[in-house]
């Protein structure tokens, strides 16, 4: 863990990061860590050894075994690949120029005179195995994604202002009026100026080449010749505003990455230069290719196979848009199409689509307070970290409401309601934060598929499945989430035992018995034991669960978590829902009581 | 049976009443020179007034006190139960009283209830004295909660204690019982003890494991799985003190136990043991 997966494909020939490999008395697998300082912080955590045991061995990267040089970003690199050596002999310089994608490193060595050595030619201290594991390490961690979201939305908001002053530009032509066609207006306008189209329906297709507005006056369509994109942009700074677009041509994303691009930067040379030409070649309504700061706002798309197409087109913002998908979801591809673009999609409504939103390599996207209804996927997250995901109401997706793939690292996941849909969300990835959610009527509600991650003040009702984990590794903190009518709350495969509380935070869980203390319950729930998964829901369980040998069995267990398989346990469930105001919103908000009280 | 048949005249014989007055008071002789009783009772009362004390229950409350003794109940309450019975049949036939009875007008049904009435009688003395001291220690700590002579439910209060009360008392009669039934079945006292642990681990652990392991393979279909509690006397037990005395605030949610199945499971165990302990004495 440790390490994106798109940063490791964007890393140079011959970088060779430094590694850790831990064996632990509880874990039947080998745990890998990209940076030495990401186990010194991760064996830190509450509730590690309480889920890994005890690291027996660590073995670490020894960059004395090869030709060490640092790159111009400070990324160790190695004439062949390093052996490993046993990192409670090795020697680490700490605070050197070293760096990995995510941070500062420290370089073992399994010799001292190397250490040394490195430490002369670039910079750092020596240290021993104790005396690393005292050290501090900045990691941008979940609890960094949760800071940061406020501070998220308000830059977004910031990037919308700006980008819809670009609605006040000066108006130099109105079609009709001083020019016959949209595109002979484009033609003529001075650049930063507003083209007016006055009610009607235009038969054209059209390339914008220089920074303009166009704005629809009235019920403005659109309507493309039914091949390619119907208006194409390759400026920065164009915007479109108020109108309907229609008849784009039905060409979906290709093969072979042999597509020409609009815009600029065809030729990057990029890991993902293939799928950009893939990808990003499709028919769109509007195809907004390496135009900053742009703006689509007020347009409804009438989508034969991409509604809103962006393509490195960062601090693009597209605004209370509308896309209607092809009649079968297989002949499209997205509702809104991000390919490098790190732009903000708010207040958009994309209906019966394959993706309604679609990211590729957008890392810092906002997509918020969208409505995505019977899509195939809801939002669909590609190779894109640091995005956040805020706000959106997605409904009877078939497929999965949030979906983020490829590992990515950093995402936000706040504030969204999913509902009836096959499963909810699945955040792939690491150091995520999944929070605030409510998750109804689902199949599958929460996928725990994202490692390092928060997921906090969730609700989780009327599922057949509430949360499920897909994860091995027991990193993540699961807390103060409601689990509220769901046929089974939770469900792990396989994997050591997953402890849901984090310095004394549980989860509510419908059923769990036991005494409560006004918040929490004296007993810890398990919603994979066979007596506790069914407290909620059938008679009898409440005087099973409570039985002697149950409770000294379950006593037993608990001295020996490593020893369970698939276990999910909540050693502090609280009393009542944590969200009330989210649970309110629910169906289930009646079936949500309390726990007994003996006080 | 034979020798009901060879005693034709039994209006001549003394009343049935008579004849188990005679017997209950035998056994009561027993219990009262039985040292052993006193020390179970003791050490009953040692547990149960220390748990109330140091749970804290005293000062807090008939109910807290309630929740807090259930599980130490439920695992000794059989275990006093057993020692009052185990052996009860059993030292009459080995001291051949058995036999001496077989010649006087007593049915093997008026010995056996008799026995099980004069340990009876111990056995609700034994658990009568522990609570009764629990009540009393949380009567003169606790001055709000006497006052409070609460008749809705939920609320604190000495009824819920004695309703408690109650159903640990008939649960201790179904588990005297079973240890009499074990008793009548048994021919030494080795076998009667290894009998009695036997019983006492199917009881304390084996029926709720097996019900457990029921409901994970499907035996146990999930809206049978009351009357299956019901079938097992701890769970029954538990299930009645949690459904009457404990959890009667909370009214969402699933049931928490069936009192009447429950309660007829206590039945069914007690007839089906003393019918047991008949049957094996007038063999």
């Amino acid at each position: 863990m440790g390490l994106a997966a798109d940063d490791e494909y964007g890393l140079e020939e011959g970088v060779e990061l430094p590694k850790a490999q831990v064996f632990y008395s509880q874990y039947e697998y080998v745990v890998g860590y990209y940076g030495v300082e990401r186990f010194v912080e991760t064996q830190r955590q509450d509730g590690h050894t309480q889920r890994f045991g005890h690291p027996q061995t660590v073995y670490v990267t020894d960059y004395s075994s090869v030709d060490l040089e640092l790159t111009t970003d400070g990324y160790p690199t190695a004439d062949s690949g390093p052996a490993w050596t046993n990192g409670e002999d090795a020697w680490f310089v700490h605070g050197s120029d070293a760096r990995t994608p995510s941070g500062e490193t420290p370089i073992p060595f399994s010799q001292r005179d190397d250490a040394t050595a490195f430490a002369d030619a670039h910079g750092g201290t020596v240290l021993a195995w104790d005396d690393l594991l005292d050290e501090r390490f900045e990691i941008d961690d979940a609890s960094v994604v949760r800071d940061r979201v406020e501070g998220q939305h308000q830059d977004a908001d910031e990037r919308v202002d700006s980008a819809r002053e670009l609605r006040e530009r000066p108006v130099s032509i109105v079609v009709g009026d001083d020019t016959e066609t949209i595109q002979e207006a484009i033609e003529q306008a001075p650049e930063n100026t507003t083209i007016v189209i006055p009610e009607g329906e235009y038969e054209e297709t059209l390339e914008i080449e220089r920074p303009l507005t166009l704005r629809g006056d009235g019920n403005v369509t659109v309507r493309g010749d039914g091949t390619g994109s119907v208006i194409t942009t390759t400026a920065d700074r164009t915007a479109v505003v108020g109108l309907a677009v229609t008849g784009s041509g039905s060409q979906g994303s290709q093969r072979g990455g042999e597509a020409e691009l609009p815009g600029t930067e065809n030729e990057t040379g990029d890991w993902d230069e293939t799928f950009e030409r893939n990808y990003a070649s499709g028919d769109a309504g509007i195809a907004v290719h390496t135009a900053n700061q742009s703006l689509i706002e007020d347009v409804t798309v009438d989508s034969s196979v991409t509604g809103v197409l962006l393509r490195r087109s960062g601090e693009s913002v597209v605004r209370n848009v509308t896309v209607h998908s092809p009649a079968d979801w297989s002949d499209g591809h997205a509702g809104i199409l991000a390919f490098r673009t790190p732009g903000v999609i708010e207040h958009t409504t994309v209906y019966d689509g394959r993706d309604a939103v679609y990211s590729h390599h957008s890392h810092g996207l906002v997509v918020r307070d969208n409505e995505l209804e019977g899509n195939r996927l809801g939002i669909h997250l590609m190779h894109t970290s640091d995005a956040l995901l805020g706000n959106n109401q997605l409904r009877e997706q078939s497929n999965t409401g949030i979906y983020i793939m490829t590992g990515p690292e950093r995402n936000a996941i706040v504030n969204n309601d999913i509902r009836d849909t096959e499963q909810a969300l699945s955040p792939g990835g690491s150091d995520s934060y999944v929070a605030e959610n409510v998750l109804e009527g689902n199949n599958v509600g929460l996928q725990i598929s994202a490692t390092n991650s928060i997921y906090e003040r969730n609700v989780i009702a009327g599922n057949e499945v509430g949360a499920d984990v897909q994860v091995l590794l027991p990193t993540n903190q699961v807390l103060e989430n409601d689990f509220v009518e769901n046929e089974r709350h939770a469900t792990a495969s396989s994997g050591p035992l997953r402890v849901w509380t984090d310095d004394g935070s549980g989860n509510y869980w419908q059923g769990a018995v036991g005494f409560g203390d006004g918040e929490t319950i004296d007993r810890a729930y398990s919603p994979t034991d066979p007596v506790d998964q069914r407290l909620h829901r059938v008679d009898g369980t409440p005087t099973l669960a409570q039985a002697p040998a149950l409770e000294a069995l379950a006593g037993l267990e608990g001295t020996v978590p490593g020893m369970r398989t698939g276990s999910i346990v909540d050693l502090a469930p609280t009393c009542e829902p944590n969200n009330p105001e989210l649970l309110e919103r629910t169906a289930w908000q009646d079936r949500a009581w309390p726990c007994d009280s003996a006080a | 049976m034979e020798h009901e048949s060879a005693q034709p005249a039994s209006e001549q014989s003394p009343s049935t009443s008579h004849l188990l007055g005679t017997v209950i008071g035998r056994e009561l002789r027993t219990v009262v020179r039985t040292r052993t009783f006193y020390l179970l009772t003791a050490a009953l009362a040692a547990v149960v007034v220390g748990i109330t004390w140091i749970g804290g229950g005293y000062a807090a409350g008939y109910l807290p006190t309630a929740v807090d003794l259930l599980t130490p109940l439920e695992l000794l309450v059989p275990i006093v139960a057993v020692a009052f019975g185990y052996r009860a049949i059993l030292a009459d036939e080995q001291r051949g009283e058995l036999d001496v009875l077989e010649t006087y007008p007593i049915s093997p049904r008026e010995l056996v209830l008799g026995v099980y009435a004069g340990r009876a009688a111990g056995l609700v003395a034994a658990i009568a004295v522990p609570m009764v001291l629990a009540a009393v220690a949380i009567a003169v700590t606790d001055t709000d909660v006497l006052a409070i002579y609460a008749t809705h439910t939920g609320a604190d209060s000495p009824l819920l204690f004695a309703r408690f009360f109650v159903l640990t008392v008939l649960f201790g009669l179904v588990v005297l019982a079973i240890a009499l039934a074990i008793s009548s079945l048994v021919s030494g006292t080795r076998s009667a003890l290894g009998m009695s642990i036997v019983a006492l681990v199917a009881l304390l652990f084996g029926f709720d494991l097996a019900i457990v392991y029921g409901l994970t393979e499907g035996l146990i279909a999930d809206d049978s799985l009351l009357y299956s509690l019901a079938m097992s006397p701890l769970s029954a037990y538990r299930g009645l003190v949690l459904e009457t005395t404990v959890a009667v605030a909370s009214g969402t949610g699933p049931q928490v136990a069936s009192p009447i199945v429950s309660l007829f499971g206590f039945a069914a165990w007690t007839v089906g043991s003393l019918a047991v302990a008949i049957w094996s004495v007038g063999r």
